[in-house]
């Protein structure tokens, strides 16, 4: 298992798509502490912290790992790879799992990286217009927890994406997250009973890492665990049912 | 289980399918890969799937290696079931079906060194196998700079890696040139002589009769027939072909002569004959005699043609939907005669009213103009009887004044009488000048009947 495992990760690094994309997550992470830079005296880091700039910052590198883990198992390249494989190796669950897992461990270092230059760009920016808005110390330590938050999301996205890709074996799996994306924001996150069990919300709410808020009650709601169950659900039960169609279907 | 499996019972065979079917599914519903496979392949030595593109070789790899399920059917290799069994028989099948998939930034080394990791398999493999596929120095190459021939011998590399039992490979030679295609049968031969098993895939017949010792011939996803290659594609069948003036005739003298005959426009192939020149003497004795006699080797197609069982023509039960086209066709059929039968009644009623019309119209030009004519012949008439009366009048004045003259003394007794004769003989004598008009419209009895008269005449 862990030569298979090793075998996707050099496969997974090698394609020149996953290369595009780390450096599309890099060039946007730069964008974005560019046009901070010209504002940063606006608002206080505490301040974007809670309103929730961050972490929306922090969800395009959460798709693009979700693209890559499309374009892991995706393709002429990766069908005749899965079926080189499966001559060496006819277990098909490993073969399988090890997919899921080489496309979520995959995308760490590229996610980290952008993190990592996003929460510190944004902690130099402000704390150079001394527009921190709280003790650094406490600041930082949000920031990197949001990082981590935002990193195990990406892992999510990408096995997650890995295992849609199996199931839909083309690369519209890739707009077909983007309509679901879309239709989710207007019709699930417009309305507010739904909202609870809206994708988008909940990526968010875990970013933000909220820990209590006011449900529509008044009852003090635990948004971070449901956002953590929510979305550990939602990818597990996607790669389970990858996991079953990969069993018996017929590789090409 | 993922699909029934009928047991086989235990043998020292390869390779054994009992009943194998996969069919798959298209946009015209479901085709048949394969069908009832009941394969037999001998431990040791080249086995070749022989057959004609869509025959069910590669379907039958496919099946064998796992990369397919079967819809119905039993597989065993080395007396394990599979695919149930495959993991039991990881290491022990290498396989090259359909592209590799590596990557094409990487050397073919590169490539072969991470199947290996996966495989468990040692690096130290990687260059036994490069070497054996006489690959060593161009492995370093990235994958994406080789050529057809080396990209072969690398997915060959990469079957090998595992040092298997059973080699399977589809269409080996399919895109090499001749020297590529004669390596890789080398390669496959010398791996047959080291005691691996090898499976291959071809639809090239002499490639199966170089490197097979048995063979299986496929035909429509069925096995044609097994055993040994010089049984059944020896070298000393051939395929003539014959053309001459009269093929339909030659073809039915040939047959009954026992040959089998392949009929292809003007020409006749003749296949698996063992003697040419007996094709020439079952012809002279019908008195044809032909332009051109060529012995040819065999191709698969004549194989496959002379391997097919020779199915008695017997009257086929249309199907429903069949009967319901053809019922549907017949009615067609009739309403299509019916309407052109209707559409040549109306033509035919047009052109006689057509006729009708032309004769009506004919005959009254004829009454028109015969009409026209009387009239004017009346006219004419007319004008004549009025010149002859007032011929008459003046014959009749003269006569009067003579008369007068010659009778002076009872001129002036007789004036009215005269006058009254006068009236008498021309009651149209003109009078003055305003009574004419009426009298020209209104004519007189005597004027009338006269007129009559004439029209009578006229008429005679």
């Amino acid at each position: 298992m862990t030569g298979l495992l090793w075998a996707e990760l050099r496969r997974f690094g090698v394609r020149p798509a996953i290369r595009w994309i780390a450096a599309g997550m890099l060039l946007y992470v730069v964008l974005v502490l560019g046009l901070e830079a010209f504002e940063a005296d606006a608002s206080t880091l505490a301040g974007l912290l809670a309103d929730g700039d961050i972490s929306f910052y922090a969800m395009t590198p959460v798709f693009l790992a979700y693209v890559a883990g499309v374009l892991l198992v995706t393709g002429d390249a990766a069908s005749g790879g899965t079926r080189a494989l499966l001559t060496v190796e006819p277990r098909r669950g490993r073969v399988y799992w090890s997919k899921v897992v080489a496309a979520g461990v995959a995308v760490l270092p590229g996610v980290a990286v952008a993190c990592a230059v996003l929460g510190l760009g944004m902690y130099g920016l402000h704390a150079r217009a001394d527009m921190l808005g709280g003790p650094p110390s406490e600041l930082a330590l949000v920031l990197t927890w949001t990082g981590v938050r935002a990193l195990v999301l990406a892992a999510c996205a990408a096995a997650g994406g890995a295992a849609l890709g199996v199931l839909v074996r083309r690369w519209w799996a890739v707009p077909l997250a983007a309509a679901w994306f879309l239709i989710d924001e207007r019709v699930l996150g417009a309305s507010s009973p739904a909202r609870h069990w809206s994708l988008l919300a909940n990526a968010d709410a875990w970013v933000r890492g909220t820990e209590t808020a006011l449900s529509g009650d008044g009852l003090l709601a635990v948004p971070l665990l449901h956002s953590a169950l929510l979305l550990l659900g939602v990818t597990a039960a996607l790669t389970l049912l990858g996991w079953v169609v990969f069993r018996y279907r017929d590789v090409r | 289980m993922p699909y029934p499996v009928r047991v086989i019972p235990g043998s020292d065979t390869a390779v054994e399918t009992l009943g194998l079917r996969k069919t798959y599914r298209s946009v015209r519903g479901r085709v048949v890969g394969v069908d009832g496979l009941d394969l037999r392949m001998p431990a040791g030595g080249v086995h070749a799937l022989l057959g004609l593109p869509g025959s069910g070789k590669t379907t039958t790899l496919r099946l064998l290696t796992g990369l397919a399920h079967a819809d119905a059917g039993a597989i065993k290799i080395f007396g394990v079931p599979v695919p149930d069994g495959l993991p039991d028989l990881a290491g022990r099948i290498g396989a090259v079906v359909g592209e590799p998939g590596f990557q094409a930034g990487l050397s073919g080394r590169r490539n072969l060194a991470l199947l290996a990791s996966a495989a468990g398999v040692p690096r130290t493999r990687v260059d036994e196998v490069l070497a054996r596929v006489l690959l060593t120095d161009r492995a370093r190459l990235a994958y994406g700079s080789c050529s057809v021939d080396e990209r072969r011998r690398l997915a060959l590399a990469a079957a090998l890696l595992h040092d298997p039992d059973l080699l399977v490979v589809d269409e080996p030679s399919e895109g090499l040139d001749a020297v590529g295609t004669r390596e890789i049968r080398q390669a496959l031969r010398r791996l047959a002589d080291r005691g691996v098993t090898v499976l291959v895939a071809t639809g090239v017949l002499t490639e199966a009769q170089q490197i097979a010792d048995t063979v299986t011939v496929l035909d429509d996803g069925r096995v044609l027939a097994q055993g040994t290659v010089a049984d059944l594609l020896g070298d000393a069948r051939v395929s003539v072909r014959v053309r001459l003036d009269e093929p339909g005739k030659a073809a039915t003298t040939l047959r009954a002569a026992g040959f089998k005959v392949r009929a292809d426009g003007e020409l006749l192939h003749v296949d698996g004959v063992a003697e040419p020149a007996d094709i020439s003497r079952a012809l002279a004795k019908q008195k044809l005699f032909p332009g051109e006699l060529a012995p040819q080797r065999e191709d698969l197609a004549a194989v496959v043609g002379r391997l097919r069982p020779v199915v008695p023509q017997t009257p086929k039960v249309p199907s429903r939907a069949e009967g319901r086209a053809a019922r549907k066709a017949a009615e067609q059929q009739t309403a299509d005669r019916k309407k052109a039968a209707d559409q040549r009644k109306a033509a035919k009623e047009a052109a006689d009213e057509r006729a009708a019309a032309d004769v009506e119209a004919a005959e009254k030009a004829a009454a028109k103009q015969a009409a026209a004519d009387d009239k004017a012949a009346r006219k004419q008439e007319a004008v004549d009887a009025r010149a002859a009366r007032r011929e008459a009048q003046k014959t009749g004045a003269k006569a009067l004044l003579s008369r007068r003259a010659s009778e002076p003394s009872s001129a002036s007794d007789g004036q009215g009488t005269a006058d009254a004769d006068t009236a008498k003989a021309d009651p149209v004598e003109p009078g003055p000048q305003k009574d004419q008009g009426p009298a020209k419209k209104a004519p007189s009895k005597g004027q009338s009947q006269s007129q009559s008269d004439n029209r009578a005449k006229g008429s005679r």
